[in-house]
């Protein structure tokens, strides 16, 4: 009887641990999916858009003013610290629909939204993006984030690092140039 | 259909699955190395200097680097195409002590680049705050120093940049209570931003150019994994 006890107290904690176990795993590999859907996401862009840092192709953009519809639906959703991340996400691809999205949270109702939606437009890096932020500087009242649109506008009026290293390039085989022709 | 040899009776199935249960619940917490990610971003501006063809004059003119552009130099580093993704800081929960590692991150892969970014800390002043002996925020302040370089050591291959940004460091860090995978866990959510200066060296077809340069490095806010 007491075999019997013992025999029964091991089968059910054997499966116990077993199902414990199955859990676990399970749990694990629902994280690793609910990570992937954005990172399938970017890659696709990357596909699309391809290649170089500055050589960014976007379609025209316009400004949402009415408190930027996506913007707003992920606010009810998704606390501000991810919302920032997902702004930084986007602005490391290169496709017309991330910008898009950046741009609907430059006039989002919280201040450090508009302040991640500013930089996340900054590495994005489209020109595009330019008469965007002017237009918002002159929307906007407070005198820090005017300040900061402009700047925003002048840096991306800058030319690349890779566009002045195609530059120097050029310069240095026009220079090469005449002495290889003699 | 699963049919048991005659030796193996009731007993011995309940110990091996007891057994089996254990290595699997070990497994399964051993995939839990918890870890932090920040996203890092680099913007910066640097100063050019070249010959005005037409008037010979020396013209300094500014340009922008951001983390695009490094990607860009680290796929044309090691062979492996992480444009388009994204650097991230990441931090070990389990280990403390643990360096950061740097990684550039696409869909396709994940390429560690912590070789490509020195980073040196220097001496810092805090501000800490305590709630009974437990720690619960800090703040930092230092000069600390960035670097990154994608110049090989192949003679002859002066292909890449050099770059030294020194800069005024703040980092914030709070502690909190998160549930990483439904396990509760006290970690440190860390922010860093470093504002300043630094020289940046661009090898062009094996000649050189020097250029100073403005900016932040920043280590966004951490999101965390199990």
């Amino acid at each position: 009887m007491k075999k019997l006890v013992t025999s029964k107290l091991f089968f059910a904690v054997g499966f116990g641990g077993l199902l414990v176990a199955t859990l676990l795993f399970s749990a694990n590999k629902k994280l690793v999916i609910t990570e992937q859907p954005q990172l399938v996401e970017s890659q696709q862009d990357v596909v699309a858009a391809k290649p170089g840092p500055s050589q960014v192709n976007t379609a025209r953009v316009e400004l949402v003013t009415s408190n930027g519809q996506g913007g707003k639906s992920a606010a009810s959703t998704n606390s501000v610290d991810e919302q920032i991340i997902e702004l930084t996400e986007l602005g490391a691809r290169n496709d017309a629909e991330s910008l898009k999205r950046i741009i609907a949270r430059l006039s989002d109702s919280d201040p450090q939204i508009r302040e991640a939606a500013l930089d996340a437009t900054i590495q994005f890096g489209s020109r595009d993006a330019i008469p965007i932020l002017e237009e918002l500087a002159t929307k906007t009242d407070d005198p820090r984030e005017r300040i900061d649109s402009l700047d925003g506008a002048k840096f991306l009026a800058l030319p690349t690092f890779s566009e002045i290293r195609a530059q120097r390039r050029t310069n240095l085989n026009s220079k090469a140039l005449p002495t290889s022709q003699n | 259909m699963f049919i048991a040899p005659r030796n193996l009776t009731m007993k011995t199935i309940s110990k091996l699955s007891v057994c089996v249960a254990v290595a699997l619940c070990a497994t399964a917490f051993e995939v839990r190395a918890a870890t932090s990610e920040r996203l890092v971003t680099i913007t910066l501006t640097g100063f050019d200097q070249y010959v005005d063809q037409t008037t010979g004059d020396d013209v300094a003119r500014p340009f922008r680097i951001t983390t695009k552009d490094f990607l860009y130099q680290i796929t044309d580093a090691t062979g492996i195409n992480v444009d388009g993704g994204v650097l991230i800081a990441i931090d070990s929960l389990d280990n403390p002590d643990a360096l950061t590692r740097i990684v550039a991150r696409t869909k396709m892969r994940e390429v560690d680049v912590t070789d490509f970014f020195p980073i040196s800390q220097g001496e810092s002043v805090r501000t800490v705050k305590y709630v009974g002996n437990d720690l619960r925020s800090a703040t930092f302040y230092a000069i600390d120093q960035f670097q990154f370089s994608s110049v090989t050591s192949t003679p002859g291959d002066t292909n890449g940049i050099d770059l030294i940004l020194q800069g005024f460091t703040k980092e914030t860090q709070r502690v909190l209570t998160t549930r990483i995978g439904g396990v509760p866990y006290s970690v440190t959510s860390s922010i860093l931003s470093s504002e300043g200066n630094g020289d940046l060296l661009d090898y062009v077809s094996t000649n050189r150019f020097l250029s100073p340069f403005k900016g932040t490095v920043k280590f966004g806010a951490p999101k965390f994994y199990p």
